[in-house]
């Protein structure tokens, strides 16, 4: 049909919808349905026991159904950061780029996939104590 | 020995020979790659299927094989009914034994999916003279489906992509914690087949799609009918495959196979799902399946119209185009104002809405937004549930996106629903696992396949690039080397696979024992020889059964009325269907008012025992007085006698002294601190501490007029009290 033809100049790229996906994966794995209807502070409050002085707390220990804002994005944060590494390590194999491309692409995805994974095996660990005891 | 021996192997296909030894056709065969690919397929998806099946029995293993939770007591309830009474029985079944004195049609008002499941595996077990437990059949069920799931799983992938993908989607699904949350043995709940009717659905609907014939569309219809039969969220498959068909449509992937595909799952599955008592005619009246006709609708209107186009000319088509798209949408219009005017279009139930607007629940219906699983997800879940499936499942999208073809662009449609709706409710994580185990097999499949295929190629390619370099020099060895990567690279990038896949077994197996296992009617705490079980609840719910009149009627919280009536053998008053938000709300009243009005209360429903949980002296936290202001919120929502504001003392809900006397005089405190101010719980605290909310009690000598201590179990968990009957008048 002549008139739909033009829509495919309508349609956005895959490349932008790949993007935009990935942006909202983000926000869903942070937990913002949790933030939007429970409302947590920022960052909590642990008052020590001997000054008196309140210390942030970033993790809400020993819960894994509660959590706070900052929290909930440095999470996410690192779970689509890990996403986007292994992608870089698949463009690392494209023929069509330069060979600088490739090496960048291929050390900058080893990198960062495996300081994603770290991270949130670190945070976890904050999170729960008593993780894989 | 035979004499073909001497044929030699690499001279071309050998000659079947019939009196060949054991050893030589298991050489022969071995030596070719074909069958060594099938063995090694073979041995993998057998070992695949045992992993998830031995992965769940940790709470056999560790306690015994017992039914876990609420719910799966009311399935047991239900195919014991089944099992014994048949099936016209169980279709038409009044029960009269739950929600005193309204009674529930069961027949109507249950998915009977999981009930006919496991009624259907005791009968062929019976008939092989396997003769198992109707118990035990009812417990590895769950384990068995999981097995099941993990094999559908490797034909999805196969469908989707090629077999290795098949392979890791079923390595990755065998342990995925999040779904093994729900599939435990003994977790005999509707998720344990739903999910295996749920991918089965989704796997033939895309087989359906890319074979375009009438008969794999009719085969994704009965699965579709597993699927309604077993769990109200049918919905989402039936929301799903519209909405990809929409998609389709506007990326302009439309096809006719598509067309057929859609039309034979609309026809065939909504005339099988009518067929379950509690969908029955909804199924074309109800808004939550508005877009499922809808999309049928749209289909033929959209084939007749190009239908059209070929028989008229240009003109009269453009003509005929107007005016039917001004009368279609005029009719569509003012057909959807009049139906949903008169009521006519059932509305969107609370649960779903709640998926939408997520604060919807919070703000109108008190009790959707009081259930435990039905809370928003943190960010923790997901690596807890998933693990390295959480890094995998962005890249499979990218995956997704480099080469949609129309299976990856229906698993990219689920994937993103699912993901969006496990961010909204706990409990959807589990709808969401398989679309995170699907991704990720593409990436990891991927990512496999790219690095060992470069590792096998340049053995290959030095040899046939080398005298060509040899020929044009320096300048294009270098050129060779570089449109490969080095072997190093490669071999780091299978390593790092390995140790992800490493971890990720060991979490899931390290979560599904600590996690996971917790067989919630025996509280077991401890290791070896220092272990404690407190098996409370079932101590309580058989004496019930043994020391009560068989008509009793007990009046508990909603949460405990399937328990009961399943193990105690007695009438309750509310159970967990909560399907009468008013009867629920005359309990909680009852609980929250002071005794005098809770016994009026108590006798209009002709409650005999009172039945309470109680924490303080154990220290379980889950406990009627921790639940007891959504009690509280419940009753007012109906009874505005009830108001919260009175149970808080300045905004702080307490039991202490700082308590009120509204909170300190209402029946559920009295009946869960009775007799508790005499007891020492802890050196060096007073008397009456309770252990759970950590302070002393408020009013420790606790006088009951209306009702007296009947039972209380032995760590005081369960405590139940009789109503007394009506004074004497003389």
């Amino acid at each position: 049909m002549p008139r739909l033809s033009s829509l495919e100049e309508l349609r956005p790229s895959p490349r932008l919808i790949c993007v935009l996906v990935l942006v909202s994966y983000f926000f869903v794995t942070a937990g913002i349905a949790y933030d939007i209807i429970n409302e947590p502070p920022a960052v909590g409050g642990q008052t020590d026991p001997v000054t008196g002085a309140v210390k942030p707390m970033t993790f809400m220990p020993y819960r894994l159904n509660g959590q706070f804002i900052l929290e909930g994005l440095s999470g996410g944060f690192f779970y689509t950061l890990g996403g986007v590494g292994i992608i870089l390590l698949d463009l690392s194999r494209d023929k069509n780029q330069s060979v600088l491309f490739r090496n960048v692409y291929l050390a900058l995805g080893l990198a960062i996939t495996i300081l994603s994974y770290l991270v949130c095996m670190v945070f976890i660990r904050i999170k729960m104590p008593g993780y894989m005891r | 020995m035979s004499t073909m021996s001497a044929v030699k192997p690499s001279a071309g296909p050998e000659p079947y020979v019939s009196h060949a030894s054991l050893f030589e056709t298991a050489k022969r065969y071995l030596t070719k790659t074909k069958s060594q690919e099938l063995l090694l397929r073979s041995i993998i998806l057998i070992f695949v299927y045992l992993l998830a099946f031995c992965i769940r029995l940790f709470s056999v293993l560790r306690y015994e094989s017992v039914i876990h939770e609420f719910d799966p007591y009311f399935n047991y309830r239900s195919t014991i009914n089944l099992v014994q009474d048949g099936f016209y029985e169980f279709w038409n079944w009044f029960d009269a034994e739950s929600w005193h004195p309204l009674g529930r049609v069961v027949g109507g008002t249950v998915y009977p999916g999981l009930m006919f499941t496991a009624a259907i595996l005791y009968k062929v077990s019976k008939f092989l003279t396997a003769c198992i437990k109707l118990r035990d059949i009812c417990v590895f069920t769950a384990p068995f489906f999981a097995g099941n799931t993990a094999l559908i799983a490797y034909l999805f992938g196969k469908e989707l992509k090629d077999m290795e993908t098949g392979l890791v989607a079923a390595v990755l699904m065998a342990v995925v914690p999040g779904y093994i949350s729900r599939s435990v043995a003994g977790s005999f709940d509707n998720e344990a087949v739903a999910i295996f009717a749920l991918v089965t659905t989704f796997y033939l609907w895309v087989r359906a799609v890319n074979q375009g014939t009438i008969a794999s569309a009719v085969l994704a219809a009965f699965a579709y009918l597993y699927m309604a039969a077993s769990w109200g969220a049918y919905v989402f498959i039936s929301n799903l495959i519209p909405l990809y068909v929409i998609i389709m449509f506007v990326s302009g992937r439309y096809s006719r196979r598509i067309y057929v595909a859609y039309t034979t799952f609309w026809a065939v599955g909504s005339l099988l799902a009518m067929q379950v008592r509690f969908i029955g005619f909804n199924h074309v009246t109800s808004n939550e399946l508005l877009s499922f006709n809808g999309v049928f609708v749209g289909l033929q209107v959209w084939e007749a119209l190009v239908f059209l186009r070929t028989k008229l000319g240009t003109k009269q088509f453009g003509q005929l185009l107007y005016l039917t798209a001004v009368a279609a949408g005029a009719v569509g219009a003012a057909g959807t104002a009049i139906l949903v005017l008169s009521g006519k279009l059932n509305p969107w139930t609370g649960r779903f809405w709640t998926l939408l607007d997520p604060t919807y629940a919070k703000k109108f219906i008190p009790i959707v937004a009081s259930v435990s699983e039905h809370q928003p997800t943190t960010w923790a879940s997901y690596i807890f549930d998933l693990h390295v499936l959480v890094f995998a499942a962005p890249a499979g999208l990218y995956f997704c996106f480099k080469r949609p073809t129309d299976g990856t662009i229906f698993l990219t449609v689920f994937a993103l629903t699912a993901i969006y709706f496990s961010g909204i409710m706990v409990r959807l994580m589990l709808v969401a696992a398989p679309a995170f185990v699907l991704l990720s097999a593409i990436a990891i499949s991927s990512i496999l396949q790219s690095a060992s295929k470069e590792l096998r190629a340049p053995a290959a390619a030095e040899t046939k690039t080398s005298p060509v370099a040899t020929r044009r020099g320096r300048g294009s060895t270098s050129n060779e080397e570089n449109i490969t990567t080095k072997k190093s690279t490669n071999l780091i990038i299978l390593g790092l696979t390995f140790l992800a896949m490493w971890s990720y077994s060991s979490h899931s197996i390290w979560v599904t024992s600590e996690a996971y296992s917790s067989p919630s009617i025996v509280l077991i705490s401890g290791w070896g020889p220092h272990r404690v079980v407190l098996d409370d609840f079932r101590e309580a719910y058989y004496w019930l059964r043994h020391n009560t009149a068989p008509d009793a009627k007990v009046m508990s919280w909603w949460d405990y009325g399937y328990q009961i009536t399943a193990m105690g053998n007695r009438t309750v008053i509310v159970d967990n269907n909560t399907w009468n938000n008013t009867h629920i709300a005359t309990v909680g009243r009852a609980m929250a008012s002071n005794e005098t009005e809770a016994y009026k209360i108590m006798r209009q429903l002709d409650v005999d025992y009172a039945l309470v949980i109680f924490g303080g002296l154990s220290g379980y936290s889950s406990d009627d007085i921790n639940k007891f202001l959504w009690m509280v919120r419940i009753g007012g929502g109906v009874f505005p006698v009830i108001k919260e504001s009175d149970y808080l003392a300045n905004g702080d809900y307490t039991v202490s002294s700082r308590g009120t006397q509204t909170m300190l005089n209402s029946l559920m405190y009295k009946l869960s601190y009775y007799d508790f101010g005499n007891i020492m719980t802890e050196h060096g605290k007073g008397t009456g501490y309770d252990r759970v909310r950590n302070y002393e009690i408020g009013k420790k000598d606790i006088q009951l007029d209306h009702l007296y201590e009947a039972f209380t179990s032995e760590h005081w968990i369960v405590r139940i009290y009789r109503v007394k009957d009506l004074e004497n008048r003389f």
